[in-house]
């Protein structure tokens, strides 16, 4: 039997979070994700942008089981996560982790470095002390940190040191998965590059597979294979990065491209902005139908009473929307020539 | 005469050991109806910056230690504080980055909105309400008389940051801060908060000084651009010049950190080794050599000034670079260079 080109396969995932009501002893159900579908391919770095509260983070921790979720099922490897008992799931938490944004928040800061990525070795492996340390500073190394680190605490790290720890503490039980959750947002541009360049080439010697979450479309671009955009809990297009950024068919992907700065006064004097009119809606009340409508200019009477559906295009990516922008091909990246509504 | 000229502008704050100085030697100017941009990394002194022109540096955390701040002629450094209430708001306004803690949470907006109204134009309640209504509206907040009644909470983010504009804007200022006012925002809502700054800024020619560590947002906005790194200001000039003829190595990396989504995908970025000094801990010389590729020995030993580069000598662009100099007096750079890997050889 031939290997699943798929490493992780996610369907019709969704997960709720329960919100106080005002007026009311029960809580209000605020559904963060609603019915995302994914394919995660062996190897591959996945992007997944979209604005906050779109769920882009909440999809990846539901998908390590972080967050159990309310409905769907993840699929690792062959393997169903959502009726994995405690201890068959831990066993696979070995083979996927996480890496988070803030890299102040997530370490100890009364454990040396050395302790702290050391620490997920002894839930994933019967490594003596020896052993751990050895496999600690051999990660420690592997992610740019010099040996003379190892018996410091995180206070004496600046931001971009800490979050080569994070990476190290995810790494270090050699996952095969890595959920990277917004990893360089918090970092000064300088800094981001280092990062950003550290996993691309972490993920080329490890064979990584990857799920990159970020909302900084240019460096999805530069570090992803694939992207999937999300909007208000719904996956809105999903195919080759490339491809997408050449030739964006949801209009939501559209107007995000063209929002993003370029960092060249010409370019941004002669390109033509599509500026999306309005708020993202609360999820707590989300739109009938298309949940993009409220803020699309295309938007048509269908679109308030039917959802449309992830559905594969020519270039052979997926799109969910009624009214697709049409796919003559370009020369350049959409977010130049993005035209008016 | 610049609408506002900053002179060799220091500032302090107090530290464990002693002080650190945030800002040190700042000049700069911003014409009338003129948008000049302040970018850097965090640490760099642009918002400590805004905060000195604007007399925010209270003691004993921090002090104004030298310089002046000629706001129309008048050195804003040395105004009673009374004198310089009544410069802010109708002289100089300020937007901050995070409208939820400039805003008071436990008044509507209008409230809010009229308060400065009545204090500094001195209108009458119904006045400064009608009023109140207008800038709401020029800001595009729709339903603009009912969001009157609103409290901040109750506003999304881009809601605030036009609510925090319409103040700013509410009593006729010449000049408005605007430090990293879209960095909380998501793209296409900061994309919303930009176009409406820039077209209130025209329409009103209200001069702007646009703080941001984001060179993009930078592109599309300022006409004049000021790099800040380590407390100095290390690059100055037209926008155009900056992006297509940067002169620094600092800007360089800048420039070459951020992967743009008009070129096609290419290699890896090529990111600044190491990271800022700690302001307690400048190093002698320039303050960018321990991360420059292109750095000679001169560089560690003494301080560059701020001067006219020779590539461009007719655009009023300035560098802080030893490398930038004119060849015959020892330079070694040239911005040919920031595509080349930098050879270590000393010549």
């Amino acid at each position: 039997m031939s290997q699943d080109p798929n490493l992780v396969r996610v369907r019709d995932l969704a997960v709720d979070f329960k919100v106080p009501k005002r007026g009311s002893l029960l809580p209000a159900r605020l559904r963060a994700v609603s019915g995302v579908d994914l394919d995660i391919r062996r190897g591959e770095i996945i992007g997944v942008v979209g604005e906050s509260g779109c769920g882009k983070s909440t999809t990846g921790r539901a998908i390590l089981q972080l967050l159990r979720p309310s409905r769907g099922t993840v699929t690792f490897d062959g393997t169903e996560l959502t009726t994995l008992r405690r201890g068959p799931l831990r066993a696979m938490r070995r083979r996927m982790q996480m890496i988070f944004q803030d890299p102040y928040a997530s370490l100890n800061p009364r454990m040396t470095i050395g302790e702290l990525i050391e620490e997920p070795l002894l839930v994933h492996s019967d490594l003596a002390s020896a052993g751990r340390r050895a496999k600690a500073l051999e990660t420690m190394r592997l992610v740019g940190l010099s040996d003379q680190w190892h018996d410091r605490y995180p206070h004496e790290f600046s931001g971009g040191q800490r979050q080569r720890v994070g990476i190290a503490r995810a790494l270090v039980s050699n996952p095969e998965f890595v959920v990277a959750d917004e990893p360089v947002s918090a970092l000064d541009v300088s800094v981001q590059a280092q990062i950003v360049n550290l996993l691309e080439q972490l993920q080329e010697e490890l064979g990584l597979t990857m799920m990159f979450i970020a909302h900084d479309l240019a460096v999805v671009r530069h570090l992803c294979d694939r992207i999937a955009v999300m909007y208000l809990g719904t996956v809105v297009e999903v195919g080759v990065c490339e491809e997408i950024y050449r030739r964006p068919r949801h209009p939501y992907t559209k107007a995000l491209l063209s929002a993003v700065p370029i960092p060249d006064p010409v370019v941004e004097t002669r390109r033509q902005r599509l500026i999306l009119t309005g708020d993202v809606p609360s999820p707590l009340d989300p739109p009938s139908g298309c949940r993009f409508r409220t803020r699309c200019w295309k938007a048509q009477e269908v679109c308030a009473t039917r959802a449309p559906a992830l559905t594969a295009t020519a270039e052979g990516h997926q799109v969910a929307c009624h009214f697709p922008e049409n796919s003559e091909p370009r020369d350049q990246p959409a977010a130049i020539v993005a035209g008016g509504r | 005469m610049a609408l506002l000229e900053v002179r060799d502008l220091r500032t302090e704050f107090r530290a464990a050991r002693g002080s650190v100085t945030a800002v040190d030697g700042v000049s700069f100017t911003v014409d009338a109806g003129e948008m000049v941009a302040l970018v850097g990394e965090s640490g760099c002194g642009k918002s400590a910056t805004a905060q000195s022109i604007m007399g925010l540096i209270v003691p004993p955390a921090g002090r104004v230690t030298g310089g002046q701040v000629l706001f129309e002629g008048r050195d804003l450094l040395r105004l009673r504080p009374r004198e310089l209430r009544a410069v802010r708001g109708k002289g100089i306004a300020m937007i901050f980055q995070d409208p939820m803690t400039s805003l008071n949470p436990v008044l509507t907006i209008g409230r809010q909105l009229t308060e400065s109204l009545r204090l500094h134009l001195g209108l009458r309640r119904r006045a400064a309400r009608s009023r109140a209504v207008e800038l709401l509206e020029m800001v595009r907040i729709p339903a603009a008389e009912s969001r009157l009644g609103s409290y901040p909470h109750q506003l999304s983010g881009g809601m605030r940051q036009r609510v925090m504009i319409a103040m700013a804007l509410s009593c006729d200022p010449r000049l408005i801060l605007a430090d990293e006012i879209t960095t909380a925002l998501d793209v296409t809502i900061q994309a919303q908060i930009l176009e409406l700054l820039r077209d209130l800024a025209r329409e009103t020619r209200t001069a702007v000084l646009f703080i941001t560590h984001d060179l993009g947002v930078v592109a599309g906005m300022a006409e004049r651009v000021n790099v800040m790194y380590a407390g100095q200001i290390v690059e100055r000039a037209e926008t155009v010049d900056l992006f297509h003829r940067p002169q620094m190595p600092y800007t360089w990396g800048l420039l070459g950190s951020v992967p743009r989504l008009d070129l096609a995908r290419g290699g890896r970025l090529r990111p600044i080794a190491g990271r800022p000094p700690e302001l307690s801990e400048m190093p002698a010389g320039c303050r960018f050599a321990p991360r420059c590729a292109y750095a000679r020995e001169t560089c560690q030993q003494r301080t560059p000034e701020l001067i006219a580069t020779h590539e461009t000598p007719d655009r009023g662009q300035l560098t802080r670079c030893w490398g930038m100099r004119p060849p015959d007096q020892g330079g070694w750079l040239s911005t040919q260079d920031r595509y080349a890997e930098p050879s270590t050889e000393e010549s």
